[in-house]
C-alpha cells in the first residue's frame, strides 16, 4: 500500500478486513459514522456485508447472529450507542460469541458533545452489562494503532471467544496521519476453535475453566443452539447453582488466565527514575512530549503506555511502579482508569491524575504543571 | 349612574401572547431548511391558541428537528435519540393541563424511535407529534433513513438507497387506536399552518408528517416537489381542514375525503403515485391512555391514605 494519508476510522476499516472481517452493522453516530460509510462501501467490494440498521440495538444483534453464523463481525458506534448495545454485550458473553466492539468516544454523558473529544468510556466499557463478568478493552494512540489494535481485537475475540472493545476516540478516529500499514507488524489471522464433524456437539465445553470451547457455525454440519439463559455446556437451560457456577468462573477465567498474552502496552523506564507518567489513548502524545520535555530539563522519569486497558496488565504496571515515589495519570475524564493505578500502587506512592472533560485535550503543560513534574 | 352594572368591563385578556412570546434561541438551523417554516407555523399555532408559554411544552429527541425545543420560549426537553415520545407521554400522564408537542425526524421517529411510535400512537395521549420528515440524517451528514427515496446516492449508500422507502401513513394507519393523521409540506405556509392548528385542537396523539426540505443533502429532489404541485393531492371535507381558494387552486389534484373514513384513508396512503395533503383520518372518540391512567391524580389526601391502607391490608397477618 505504501504511504497513505487516512484517518483512524478508515484505519479500523482496514485492520478489520485484514483481520478477516467480512460483516458490519452499525447506526450514524458522530464520530463513529464514517467507519458505517467506509464498511458500506469497502466491505461489500470485499466479498463481506455491511449493513445501516435502524438503530443501534439491531446493529449489534445483527453482529451477533452473523458471528454464530460464522462470520467474523464488528460494530462501531459512540457513548450513546454503547449504552443501547449494553443487553447484547451481556448476551454476546454469555453465548460466548466473538466480536468486536468500536467505541469511538465522544465527550459524555448522554448526547453530550456530539463533535467533540473525550476518552470517558473506560470503566463503562468495563462494566458494560449487566453481571460484570471481564472483559477485553484495547485503546490505539495514533493511526496505526487504530488499525493494529482492531486488527488484534478480531484475533483476541476469535481466540477466547469473547466480545472485544476498541476503544478509540473522537481525536483518534477523525484525525488523518501518514502512515504506512504494511509497516505494522502483526501477528498471523486466528480462527475461533471450530468443532470437527461427528462430535457430540456441546457448544461450551471445557475441561479447564479457561479452556476455549470450540463453537459449530449456525449452518454447518453439527446442528447447535444458543441461548441468553443460564446454561451448561450443552447450552441447556439449567437452574443447577453448581452448574451456573462453573459457567460463570469459566467466562472469567477464559480471560483472566490469558492477561499476559492479551496485554499490550510500550514502557520507557529510565533508570533511577522515581516518577512515572502512566497514560494511554490519545492523551499518551501529551505524555510523552512531557516525558521528552522533562528529560531534557535533566529529570529522570519513566513511561508507561498502555494500549491494553482490560484485562488490566496488573504485573506490567506494578513493574513499572518499582521504585516510584509518584505516578501521573493524565485523562480525559475525571479519574476512571486512575482507579485501577490507586489499587496497584503499593503505600506510599503518590497517585496524582490530570482530568479534565471540557472537550478539549490535555496539552503537555498540562500534565507538567498538574502534575507538578518539574 | 348611566343604567350600567358596577362590574362592567371590556372583555381584555390581562395577558396577550404574541409569536415573539414564543420564540426561544436564534434558529440555527441551515439556510432554507424547512424546520424554520415550522417553527413559525408552531408559533403562530400557540400565539392564536394563546395558551400559556409556562403551560406548553416541547419536546424532542436527537436530530436537525429535535433543537426546536430550543427555540421555543416555553419548558423545553431536548432528549435522547428516538426516545421524545415515552417522555412526552410520561408528563402528560403526571400533568395533563400541560399542552405538549413533540419534535422528531423520520430518523428519530421512524427508525431508532420505532417501537415507541407505534405504541404511543395506540397510546393516544393527548400530545402534537410533528415528524419533520426530510428524508435524510442531517445532523450526520447525510446518511439513509427510512425515507430516503429508493436510488437516492447518500453517505451510506453511495451508489443509491437500496430499499423503497418506509411509507409512515400506511404503518400510521395501521395502530389500533390511532386518532388523527394527517400530512402536510413546509413550503405551503396557509396549509401547514392549517393543518399543525387542527392537530393542535384535536385531543389525543395527533400524528402530522411534514414533507420537508432540506436544502443541505437533498436540495434537487426538494426542488423539483416543490416546482410541481401535480404530484399531490389536496384531501378536501368539511370535516378536514379548510383552505383559502387561493391555497386550493395551487394544488391540481383534489378529492374529497371524509376523515373519518379509515378504509378510504388507508386506500389513499396506500397509493404512492401521489403526496395526499390534509386530514387522511380523524377519530375524536378514540380511547386516551393519559385519560384511562390518571383518574386519581387529584384525589384528597384522606382518600390516599384509605387506598394505600386498603392496598397493604393484604399483607396483614
Amino acid at each position: 500500500m505504501g504511504l497513505e494519508f487516512i484517518d483512524g476510522n478508515q484505519a479500523i476499516v482496514r485492520g478489520a478486513i485484514a483481520a478477516g472481517c467480512c460483516f458490519f452493522a452499525g447506526y450514524p453516530i458522530t464520530p463513529a459514522s464514517t467507519i458505517l460509510q467506509y464498511m458500506l462501501d469497502q466491505l461489500p467490494r470485499s466479498g463481506g456485508v455491511a449493513l445501516q440498521a435502524e438503530d443501534e440495538i439491531a446493529a449489534i444483534g445483527f453482529c451477533i447472529g452473523a458471528s454464530m453464523a460464522g462470520r467474523k463481525a464488528m460494530t462501531a458506534t459512540s457513548g450513546p450507542g454503547i449504552s443501547l448495545y449494553s443487553e447484547n454485550i451481556g448476551l454476546a458473553t454469555i453465548g460466548e460469541t466473538p466480536l468486536v466492539i468500536v467505541d469511538v468516544q465522544r465527550q459524555g454523558p448522554a448526547t453530550g458533545s456530539a463533535t467533540k473529544g473525550a476518552e470517558g468510556d473506560i470503566q463503562f466499557s468495563r462494566w458494560v452489562t449487566s453481571g460484570g463478568l471481564p472483559v477485553i478493552a484495547l485503546s490505539p494512540a495514533t493511526v496505526a494503532e487504530a488499525y493494529e489494535l482492531t486488527y488484534r481485537a478480531f484475533n483476541f475475540a476469535e481466540q477466547f471467544r469473547v466480545p472485544v472493545f476498541l476503544l478509540s476516540s473522537k481525536e483518534i478516529s477523525l484525525t488523518r496521519e501518514t502512515v504506512d500499514l504494511d509497516e505494522v507488524n502483526l501477528p498471523g489471522v486466528l480462527e475461533r476453535p471450530r468443532m470437527e464433524e461427528g462430535e457430540i456437539y456441546q457448544p461450551h465445553a471445557f475441561d479447564r475453566p479457561e479452556q476455549i470451547p470450540a463453537l459449530s457455525d449456525f449452518g454447518a454440519a453439527q446442528v447447535t443452539r444458543y441461548t441468553t439463559s443460564t446454561h451448561d455446556k450443552s447450552g441447556y437451560l439449567t437452574t443447577d447453582p453448581a452448574v451456573i457456577q462453573e459457567m460463570i468462573d469459566h467466562y472469567a477465567a477464559k480471560i483472566e488466565t490469558a492477561v499476559d498474552e492479551i496485554c499490550l502496552y510500550s514502557e520507557d523506564l529510565q533508570t533511577g527514575a522515581d516518577q512515572l507518567l502512566l497514560s494511554y489513548g490519545v492523551t499518551s502524545r501529551a505524555a510523552s512530549v512531557a516525558v521528552d520535555h522533562m528529560r531534557s530539563a535533566g529529570k529522570k522519569v519513566s513511561s508507561l503506555v498502555l494500549q491494553t486497558l482490560y484485562p488490566v496488565p496488573e504485573q506490567v504496571i506494578r513493574g513499572a511502579l518499582a521504585g516510584i515515589s509518584k505516578v501521573v495519570v493524565p485523562e480525559m475524564n475525571m479519574g476512571q482508569y486512575r482507579l485501577e493505578i490507586d489499587r496497584l500502587a503499593p503505600d506510599g506512592v503518590e497517585v496524582v491524575g490530570v482530568n479534565k472533560m471540557d472537550t478539549t485535550l490535555i496539552s503537555p503543560t498540562e500534565i507538567l504543571n498538574q502534575g507538578d513534574l518539574l | 349612574m348611566f343604567g350600567l352594572k358596577a362590574d362592567w368591563s371590556l372583555d381584555v385578556h390581562e395577558r396577550y401572547f404574541t409569536m415573539d412570546d414564543y420564540a426561544g434561541a436564534e434558529p440555527r438551523w441551515c439556510t432554507g431548511c424547512g424546520d424554520l417554516g415550522i417553527l413559525t407555523a408552531v408559533h403562530r399555532v400557540c400565539r392564536d391558541a394563546q395558551v400559556e408559554p409556562e403551560n406548553t411544552v416541547a419536546v424532542s429527541g436527537i436530530g436537525c428537528s429535535s433543537r426546536l425545543p430550543h427555540y421555543m420560549k416555553t419548558y423545553g426537553f431536548h432528549g435522547l435519540h428516538g426516545r421524545a415520545l415515552p417522555v412526552a407521554c410520561g408528563i402528560k400522564s403526571r400533568r395533563p393541563d400541560l399542552d405538549i408537542w413533540v419534535a422528531t425526524g423520520d430518523g428519530d421517529c421512524f427508525s431508532i424511535g420505532g417501537g415507541h411510535w407505534i405504541h404511543s400512537l395506540r397510546y393516544n395521549m393527548d400530545l402534537t407529534l410533528l415528524i419533520f420528515d426530510n428524508g435524510i440524517y442531517g445532523l450526520t451528514k447525510k446518511q439513509t433513513s427510512p425515507t430516503t427515496p429508493q436510488g437516492f446516492h447518500t453517505n451510506t449508500h453511495v451508489t443509491g438507497a437500496l430499499l423503497p422507502p418506509l411509507n409512515p401513513l400506511t404503518v400510521t394507519l395501521g395502530v389500533s387506536n390511532v386518532s388523527f393523521v394527517a400530512q402536510t409540506v413546509d413550503w405551503n405556509a396557509p396549509l401547514l399552518y392549517e393543518i399543525i392548528n387542527a392537530a393542535h385542537q384535536h385531543k389525543g396523539t395527533s400524528f402530522v408528517r411534514i414533507v420537508q426540505r432540506c436544502p443541505m443533502y437533498m436540495e434537487q429532489l426538494n426542488q423539483e416537489m416543490q416546482d410541481d404541485p401535480s404530484r399531490m393531492l389536496l384531501l378536501t371535507h368539511d370535516k378536514g381542514v379548510q383552505v383559502d381558494d387561493a391555497v386550493v387552486r395551487m394544488f391540481e389534484n383534489h378529492q374529497e375525503h371524509d376523515p373519518s373514513d379509515m378504509a378510504a384513508a388507508r386506500a389513499i396512503a396506500q397509493d404512492d403515485s401521489l403526496i395526499p395533503l390534509g386530514v387522511l383520518y380523524h377519530d375524536p372518540d378514540a380511547q386516551r391512555y393519559d385519560e384511562l391512567t390518571n383518574v386519581g391524580l387529584n384525589m384528597p389526601m384522606q382518600e390516599r391514605v384509605q387506598g394505600l391502607n386498603a392496598a397493604l391490608d393484604k399483607f396483614a397477618i
